[in-house]
């Protein structure tokens, strides 16, 4: 609004390397960073634990998976079997005596060797069958879970999760749950947003567009897609630790099956491939709209005095939230995050950008 | 190239010998800005990570700006500057060109190898091109491939010539006796019919 970009002018390479070119964008994250610092004190628990929390280390993880089918542009339906390697190991560990800060590392790093194993495996091929060998690998990871009592407790049962406590601090509070889910969020995406300016973003977005002449450049791009599997899978795997920590406070398998990969997946996609932005808002609405449409078709039954049976009911949630993902990526393919995008340039120039047509 | 074969060399590795191309089909990368594809031709002399990513302010930022300086060097080389921070999706086929030919001399190459630099380019912008080519030469010191159907093109900037026909060698030596040739003139220009 009133030509936000006049007078932005970089003087120096550092300046014009920086996060954030425009003032406004810097200042809009500064802000939103201070709301997300208070809203301990402005919302209530209720709506700080069952929707923010959620929302931010799904954003975390989304990310994540952003990380390597937005910048690699690798097709991964594995994505929650990682998540779970990162969530079982950090709890076993934490099990073991070692406290939650090494554990949540520990978690972070095996689902890493995990997951870049299985894109070991699956980097021979590209495309679908690369998608196709990654949901093998979720099955894989299901059977392993349901299977193998040591590691899940035996099939249909959770494992416990320890209490969090973090720099010698247990945690146990609503707000502190959410810190520390704020805390993730805001690393990961300060990691992105660090990806996106310097040689590892380039070297990926090269990998995904044209291997032929990113070879010809010097990437290697099987190492630089093992290296997205690994850096992604590490983010899942804390993601996933951290899911169970302060959210779920039980690890079961049906919390890493195959349908949470395809939601991430789909986080990602409505969110926009390759888009920050676009994840937090990819997750807002895979994660939030069911619940949203569910309250306002209730409210709105009853307001009109119909009687709607609970079978109907349960489904008009989802056949809108359905609608609303195809009606975004028919007027965006390339997601929420471009909408986004679209208005943001439109308003940084208003209203001068009439005069110029 | 520097007395070893490197025939059968993955082509990563051909990249750090210090061999640079362009393509005749254009092999940009869609969706980045012209800047960032600029970049990417310093792969071979930067050490990207996921460390230095994370820790970019310590890690990666010294690198980052000083490889910066250089392709600054070239954008302002190729008169690009325009243009910078364009997406190449949208630029104009000879602009593109002229980004390739940037993304590959900021790689400090020994030896560049241009396919086809000139295709689809009008007379205006084969003139920029050639400027830019013997530029590249003169000032940079690289040995450049040039490869080229333009007759024009060839006499006006080539040292030496090799003109192949179907993968055999048909004429080589310096262009104005290559021109000349029979078998050239044959299998490029169109024998005189009669």
């Amino acid at each position: 609004m009133f030509y936000r970009l006049s007078g932005v002018y970089h003087s120096s390479l550092i300046s014009d390397s920086r996060m954030f070119k425009v003032p406004a964008d810097r200042n809009l994250a500064v802000f939103l960073l201070l709301i997300g610092l208070a809203a301990p004190f402005i919302l209530p628990s209720l709506y700080l634990n069952s929707y923010i929390l959620p929302w931010l280390i799904w954003t975390a993880a989304a990310l994540g998976l952003n990380l390597v089918t937005g910048w690699a542009g690798q097709l991964h339906l594995g994505y929650a079997a990682v998540m779970a390697v990162g969530a079982y190991s950090a709890i076993h560990t934490v099990r073991l005596g070692v406290p939650w800060e090494i554990a949540l590392i520990i978690g972070g790093l095996a689902a890493s060797v995990i997951g870049s194993l299985f894109a070991f495996a699956a980097l021979r091929v590209k495309g679908l069958y690369l998608a196709l060998t990654t949901l093998a690998m979720q099955f894989v990871m299901d059977w392993v879970l349901t299977h193998s009592p040591t590691i899940s407790g035996g099939s249909h049962a959770s494992l416990q999760a320890p209490t969090l406590a973090l720099l010698g601090q247990q945690i146990t509070s609503d707000a502190g749950y959410y810190y520390v889910a704020l805390g993730w969020c805001v690393l990961v995406t300060i990691f992105m947003l660090n990806l996106k300016r310097t040689g590892l973003g380039r070297a990926l977005v090269a990998v995904r567009e044209k291997d032929f002449a990113a070879a010809i450049l010097g990437v290697n791009s099987f190492y630089y897609k093992i290296l997205a599997f690994a850096a992604s899978s590490f983010i899942a795997g804390v993601s996933g630790a951290l899911l169970v920590a302060t959210f779920y406070f039980l690890a079961a398998p049906e919390q890493f099956s195959v349908n949470v990969s395809i939601q991430v997946l789909a986080m990602v996609i409505v969110g926009g491939l390759g888009s920050i932005i676009g994840s937090y808002f990819g997750v807002a609405l895979i994660l939030l709209v069911p619940g949203l449409v569910n309250g306002l078709v209730v409210t709105a039954s009853e307001e009109l005095g119909m009687q709607v049976n609970v079978e109907t009911l349960a489904h008009i949630p989802n056949a809108v939230y359905g609608a609303l993902i195809v009606i975004i990526l028919m007027i965006e393919p390339l997601g929420l995050g471009k909408l986004y995008g679209n208005i943001r340039d439109y308003l940084m120039t208003w209203p001068f950008d009439q005069l110029r047509k | 190239m520097a007395g070893k074969n490197i025939t059968g060399t993955a082509p990563h590795k051909v990249a750090k010998l210090g061999v640079a191309r362009t393509f005749q089909n254009l092999a940009l990368f869609n969706g980045m800005s012209v800047l960032d594809n600029i970049l990417l031709g310093r792969h071979i002399h930067m050490h990207p990570g996921v460390f230095r990513t994370a820790f970019y302010w310590w890690a990666a930022r010294p690198e980052e700006v000083e490889n910066r300086k250089i392709v600054e060097e070239v954008i302002e080389f190729l008169q690009l500057e325009s243009i910078r921070y364009e997406l190449v999706d949208g630029l104009p086929i000879g602009l593109k060109k002229r980004v390739e030919l940037a993304r590959a001399l900021v790689a400090e190459p020994q030896m560049l190898i241009l396919d086809e630099p000139m295709a689809g380019m009008n007379q205006e912008e084969k003139g920029y091109m050639s400027r830019f080519i013997l530029d590249a030469r003169d000032e940079r010191g690289v040995s450049v491939l040039l490869i080229e159907h333009h007759m024009d093109v060839i006499i006006g900037i080539c040292d030496r010539v090799l003109a192949l026909n179907y993968g055999e060698m048909i004429a080589s030596g310096i262009p104005k006796d290559v021109v000349k040739d029979p078998r050239v003139i044959e299998a490029y220009i169109g024998g005189s019919h009669g």
